[in-house]
């Protein structure tokens, strides 16, 4: 069923074939999130060194830049399923769009987090008001934006009319965050890809590659389980409604 | 004055051993009578750190009790006096500024001052992943035991009961 469904993904549209399908599939990317999360901590703590300038502070690095990353991958995500729900009505492009919210708030609250706690010790200070810093903390609130519009409108189909134009709306705020790094701040370039290579010692890259796929799969775990979630939540309603009817 | 605090941090780090984590290190190299640094340019100038204290709580490695009664005892702008004294004394290896014995304290005390924030960093991630999968988990449960209540009253999904 599972190698089937992979070899013609289309069959995903279908919410009850991809109950099935994530069903099977959970278990394992829950297992291999976990090696992959405990690989890239045993590299990063045991297997990697101190940074030259940084020290043992590089620690943070592997978990500031994944979640960095997926914080804006999520959105991306969400601006594709977006466009799929307003331009081809895509069953679950809704359902994918109002559960990686949540995710991606979460990834980037713990952008911020781990980015001031390396901040204070690296820069004297836990936050300044500059571009990059500010317009990762605005993706934050355009995630709670979202997150609120999907609560407040109880039609789905409205709420995710609403939100689908909010997202795309919000995407704008990518591009921004990318290009920041450019513009004064006190926060580093880019390193680890860059138009000239990496600057990332490779000793440091293999943690923090290996964290990055780890920070994947906790991100497709958690999108199936809440789309999952999702999916029995609309049917809920729909019988809600009809014992409703059939009371009435 | 400030010369004087910085032979004194220098007499106390005597007491270090040469390698921080080592307790059978070798005797230390006694510390010089004078400073070849002018008293403005002295990093350690204004933190009148007790380097004894900070000996009581680097030893026996990492301690969060330890560490925590350490920095309730000194000012942040003791600590970022200190910290920004390590950067500069770490910058200036090699040179003959600075004795190995200050650069070993230093070396210490920075990942000593960097182990709460590190710590911190994985301790919150932790946390937050924890408590929303809790939640994400949680919400599901919730949904599908009232599916289940809906469906024991006999009210079906049209494809359910089809098939």
């Amino acid at each position: 069923m599972a190698f089937t469904t992979l070899a013609n993904p289309i069959q995903l549209a279908n919410p009850t074939k991809f109950m099935a399908f994530s069903g099977r599939l959970l278990p394992f990317l829950w297992a291999i999130t976990v090696a992959l999360v405990a690989a890239a901590l045993y590299m990063a703590f045991v297997a990697s060194p101190p940074d030259e300038e940084m020290g043992a502070l590089v620690l943070i690095m592997y978990l500031h830049v994944p979640a960095v990353w997926f914080a804006m991958l999520c959105y991306v995500a969400m601006a594709i399923a977006a466009l799929g729900s307003l331009v081809w009505r895509h069953p679950l492009a809704d359902v994918m769009q109002k559960a990686a919210a949540p995710i991606g708030a979460v990834f980037t609250l713990l952008g911020l987090i781990t980015g001031s706690l390396w901040g204070r010790p690296a820069w004297n200070t836990y936050w300044v008001w500059d571009a990059r810093l500010t317009s990762f903390l605005v993706l934050f609130i355009i995630y709670l934006g979202l997150i609120t519009v999907w609560r407040t409108i109880e039609d789905p189909g409205r709420a995710g009319r609403v939100a689908s134009i909010l997202t795309l709306v919000g995407a704008i705020n990518i591009p921004i965050i990318h290009f920041a790094v450019s513009m004064n701040t006190l926060h580093q370039q880019a390193s680890v890809f860059t138009a000239t290579g990496s600057k990332v010692n490779a000793s440091m890259m293999w943690p923090l590659m290996l964290m990055t796929v780890g920070f994947t799969f906790l991100f497709a775990c958690l999108l199936f389980t809440r789309m999952r979630t999702e999916i029995l939540r609309r049917r809920l309603r729909s019988l809600q409604m009809r014992a409703a009817d059939a009371a009435a | 004055m400030k010369a004087r605090l910085f032979a004194i941090a220098l007499a106390g780090l005597s007491l270090l051993p040469a390698s921080p984590g080592s307790a059978q290190a070798p005797a230390v190299v006694p510390a010089p009578a004078a400073p070849a640094v002018s008293p403005a340019a002295d990093p350690f100038g204004g933190a009148a750190v007790n380097l004894e204290e900070f000996r009581y709580a680097e030893g026996g490695g990492f301690s969060a009790q330890k560490i925590a009664a350490w920095n309730a005892a000194h000012t942040d702008a003791e600590r970022v006096n200190i910290r920004n004294g390590c950067t500069l004394v770490r910058g200036a290896v090699g040179t003959g500024r600075y004795g190995d014995d200050l650069l070993a304290f230093c070396n210490t005390y920075v990942s000593l001052f960097w182990q709460v924030f590190i710590v911190a960093s994985y301790v919150l991630t932790a946390v937050v992943i924890a408590a929303f999968l809790a939640y994400t988990l949680t919400s599901g449960r919730r949904v599908r035991q009232r599916l289940a209540e809906l469906e024991a009253r006999g009210v079906r999904r049209r494809s359910a009961a089809a098939t």
